[in-house]
């Protein structure tokens, strides 16, 4: 088998320019690709011949001399949750929603407009919301986690085909979206880097809400190097990425708040990561986020605004759907009716306040670290049998961003004591993601890419 | 007694730059005319003459040194209840001054303490804003001095600031719009008010209301003096539109209907004369008007914002509440948390819309209030009180729901000798170009002053 999906995206790109490789024979690798993984369920729909067509056009266009864009002839996956014109969208859902979910957003349109390669759909849980947690949806079943032979773990949730499209090789970048953690946790889980943008700087657009006062796009890719090359593609105004030294970078470390329960070598695994950008002139400071415990209860609490905000869409846009939606969605929506207004009010208020209050003190650091994900993912059949619905610990460490209108990158940096992925997440201050990008980059640099620290998933060879 | 006073800000503007006029000598003027109109009419709920005095020294001595701070520089300013100015109490119309962090100025105050404005005082508000009658339990509704004889209210909630006007001792009324605070108390009391588009200006520095919908604001005698001060406010300077060629939309459902004998009447008379100056009246339907007045009368979602501002920041001001404003609140305390977000989305969805489909006009206009200041004795019960504050809120709410930007101004007496107030409307972020349309208005049909002549209780 060829083997050109190994490239970074931008020797990729400058390939696909000097006509050494053509966005077909891309495609059709990816094609093989799938045939060889399908086992691995990354994707809700898999459409070869609308990828081909386009495929195609960017070869038509390379050969007239006509560079249309970054991404062009570049295989970029879509979340089952981004409309994209002419194809089913079910946003996890039982049922196919209307076809005005279908129109494109402007992530979507650039994706087209530079005629880039959308191989498929990728599966996403039940309107981007916890079902059993990490990733499970037991409507199209859950991905497979390609790190555990095994075991069938799931990849994290809620963009779940996404970190494992980018495994099989079947695409380059893979578009997901982020609320709580719905991109960095498959980032974290799968071995993969993903970023959160800040809520604002990406349209939501042609994306089926979840919590419209914190959904945010985000991209997934396998290095932070091809994250970065996507990032300066798919913003509108990009920043280019100043070289950052990690000489003298101020890393504040959360507080002990976002180390406890960590399952057995997650912890470790981050220390040990923060100990060699140490021994490279980083320096570790202690950051205390003493309002972190009661900022968590808005996701956490009795009443979760997420739902709240979607089942507020639901009545309004897709009623139908209501009595459609899985047995654990369906006990937190009938919960969550009877959240009254001005607690949501209340909630949304203490948001705001703790923002105001945490987010200037970042200003005596350059990031905040800690780790992604505090716990393994078990198997799926044992989710599926406790029954149980988020875990609160699963999303702690990311959906504290969202509520802090951050933007944060989760990179792999280790495997666990069951040998499965562990992420460091990187967080910087709202729109400061050129920023964010390039410290990622330095600590890449330093560290390793996943390949090169992690090695292969035993499942992907 | 002399008139600097009636005369237009700009002209003011030019004599205290030229150092003919003094701004001393206007602050006291302000201050005789509220000597001799103030008592009955009861615009203010704190007068400060000796700070005022105080600040116009201060604009006349950098007027001398030579320093031009702003357009506002040296014009008397009164400031609604609700706004923060450092070192006076803001009670917000409740019985009891606001805690501290409710005297920490925002950007318009200090935006006009840069431009060395005059300030004489903060006038009258409903209390927390919630009501657009103008009534307040707690210190009084002032007075409308277009009626000598009954106690008509003032409108509301900015209450005191079309009266301040009037009775001529500010030139500028602060005041803000939730659903229709600024143009409701301008129209009934025959001034020009100004709402700006959501967002547009901070409301930093204002207790708030209802904040997806909280929208500072202006109130002046004529819509040369409203253009004058937007610009020393806004980043945006209003140039006079032209009104041959103008496109304006009447929507004829909602706004028109249960209208007090006089009002239609009058609006109509005056877009007649606008259409023979080579305006074009044009029928336009506002998507989304019933949906979105359906929901604001189920109770909308200030009720809630407001309950739930209370209940977070002010519990202990909730049980000295007037008994006009408890009644709207037992469905806000029920009312769920999907229903709210529900609520705001279809207002979003159906203002998107709204404002793409008003393209096709350049004004969209109706009466800006349809009833007659009811008599205060009409409004001193709930069940008077209730139906009433709906109906005056009616015309000016959707403006706010639908995220667009209003102006009111004076074009008639009613059948009452009560002033009639013609709403201009336009899409959101469309100020400038709005005032500069009303600009146009009010040099072919003349300011309130012209066509109305002067309140019977501030007869010179």
């Amino acid at each position: 088998m060829a083997d050109h999906m190994s490239l970074s995206l931008p020797a990729m790109a400058a390939a696909l320019r000097e006509r050494r490789l053509s966005a077909v024979s891309l495609f059709e690798e990816s094609a093989a690709r799938h045939a060889r993984y399908e086992a691995l369920n990354a994707y809700k729909l898999w459409s070869p011949d609308s990828a081909r067509a386009s495929a195609r056009a960017a070869d038509a266009a390379f050969e007239a001399g006509s560079d249309v864009g970054p991404l062009q002839g570049i295989l970029v996956s879509v979340k089952d949750l981004f409309g994209t014109k002419g194809q089913p969208i079910f946003a996890g859902t039982r049922r196919e929603l209307p076809k005005r979910f279908q129109a494109e957003g402007p992530l979507v349109r650039a994706l087209k407009r530079q005629l880039a390669v959308v191989p498929g759909r990728t599966h996403t849980t039940e309107f981007a919301i916890g079902e059993y947690g990490f990733g499970t949806n037991t409507h199209w079943g859950t991905p497979r986690n390609p790190w555990d032979a095994a075991t069938h773990r799931p990849c994290g949730g809620s963009s779940s085909g996404a970190g494992v499209s980018l495994h099989e090789g079947t695409a380059h970048l893979a578009f997901g979206s982020d609320t709580a953690g719905s991109v960095r946790e498959p980032a974290s889980l799968t071995g993969t880097v993903g970023l959160k943008v800040t809520w604002g700087r990406w349209s939501l657009e042609g994306i089926s809400p979840l919590s419209p006062s914190f959904d945010t796009p985000g991209l997934l890719a396998r290095t932070v190097e091809d994250l970065a090359y996507g990032f300066a593609a798919l913003d509108p105004s990009p920043k280019p990425l100043a070289p950052v030294e990690l000489a003298g970078l101020r890393l504040g470390v959360a507080d002990d708040w976002f180390w406890t329960e960590c399952s057995p070598g997650i912890a470790e695994g981050v220390e040990e990561a923060l100990d060699e950008l140490a021994r490279k002139g980083a320096r570790l400071i202690p950051f205390p986020i003493p309002e972190a415990p009661e900022l968590d209860t808005v996701f956490s609490g009795e009443y979760d605004i997420m739902s709240a905000e979607l089942y507020a869409f639901l009545r309004a846009e897709l009623p139908d759907w209501i009595g459609l939606v899985n047995k654990p969605n369906s006990r937190l929506l009938a919960h969550v009716s009877r959240m009254p207004a001005w607690e949501y009010l209340r909630t949304l208020k203490q948001v705001r306040d703790a923002r105001a209050v945490v987010c200037p003190r970042m200003d005596d650091i350059d990031a905040l670290v800690m780790p992604t994900v505090p716990v393994t993912a078990p198997a799926v059949d044992d989710l599926i049998k406790k029954g149980s619905g988020v875990g609160a610990l699963e999303l702690r460490n990311t959906g504290i961003v969202n509520l802090l209108g951050q933007c944060a990158i989760s990179m792999p940096v280790a495997l666990d004591a069951e040998r499965m992925p562990v992420g460091l997440q990187i967080v910087a201050p709202a729109f400061a993601e050129e920023r964010l990008l390039s410290i990622a980059r330095a600590v890449e640099q330093t560290l390793g890419t996943a390949r090169q620290r992690l090695g292969a998933p035993p499942m992907i060879k | 007694m002399s008139d600097l006073i009636d005369r237009s800000i700009p002209e003011l503007a030019i004599g205290l730059r030229e150092g003919r006029i003094k701004a001393e000598a206007l602050a006291e003027e302000a201050i005789a005319r509220h000597a001799r109109y103030g008592k009955p009419l009861n615009a203010y709920k704190l007068w400060k003459p000796e700070v005022a005095k105080r600040m116009a020294r201060a604009a006349d001595a950098l007027f001398k040194a030579g320093y031009d701070l702003g357009p506002l520089q040296g014009i008397p300013v009164s400031v609604k209840d609700l706004y923060a100015v450092k070192g006076w109490p803001t009670f917000a119309g409740s019985p009891k001054r606001l805690p501290r962090e409710f005297e920490v100025e925002g950007p318009i105050i200090a935006g006009l303490r840069r431009q060395h404005a005059v300030f004489p005082g903060k006038t009258h508000t409903v209390e927390f804003a919630y009501g657009g009658i103008g009534w307040n339990p707690h210190w009084g509704t002032p007075r409308n001095p277009w009626d000598a004889k009954a106690h008509r209210v003032p409108g509301g909630s900015s209450s005191g600031a079309g009266v301040s006007l009037a009775e001529g001792s500010a030139l500028v009324a602060l005041g803000s719009d939730t659903g229709g605070s600024v143009r409701v108390p301008a129209s009934l009391t025959g001034n020009v008010g100004i709402k700006t588009t959501f967002g547009r200006w901070s409301t930093e520095g204002i207790s708030p209301l209802s904040p997806r919908l909280d929208t500072p604001g202006i109130l002046t005698r004529s819509v040369a003096d409203a253009a004058h001060a937007f610009g020393a406010i806004d980043l945006e300077c209003a140039e006079a539109a032209s009104v041959a060629g103008l496109r304006i939309g009447v929507c004829d459902k909602l706004w028109w209907d249960d209208c007090s004998p006089g009002i239609a009447e009058g609006v109509k008379r005056a877009l007649d004369e606008l259409v023979k100056a080579g305006a074009k009246l044009v029928k336009f339907d506002l998507p989304g008007l019933k949906p979105v007045y359906d929901c604001f009368r189920q109770g909308g979602i200030v009720s809630v914002e407001f309950y739930s501002f209370l209940q977070n920041r002010l519990p202990q001001w909730i049980k000295t509440l007037d008994p006009m404003v408890v009644q709207r609140f037992a469905k806000a305390r029920e009312l769920s948390g999907v229903e709210f977000v529900r609520r705001c989305q279809l207002f979003d969805d159906h203002a998107k819309v709204a404002n793409e489909r008003l393209r096709e006009i350049d004004v969209l206009v109706s009466p800006t209030v349809a009833i007659t200041p009811p008599k205060l004795k009409d409004v001193s019960t709930v069940e008077g009180y209730g139906p009433r504050n709906l109906l005056t809120l009616r015309n000016t709410t959707i403006g706010n729901l639908m995220r667009l930007c209003a102006v009111t101004m004076p074009v008639a007496l009613d059948k009452a000798r009560m002033p009639v107030g013609l709403q201009l409307m336009a899409r959101g972020g469309d100020d400038a170009r709005l005032v500069g349309i009303a600009l146009a208005c009010e040099r072919v049909l003349g300011t309130g002053a012209k066509r109305m002549g002067l309140p019977p209780m501030c007869r010179r």
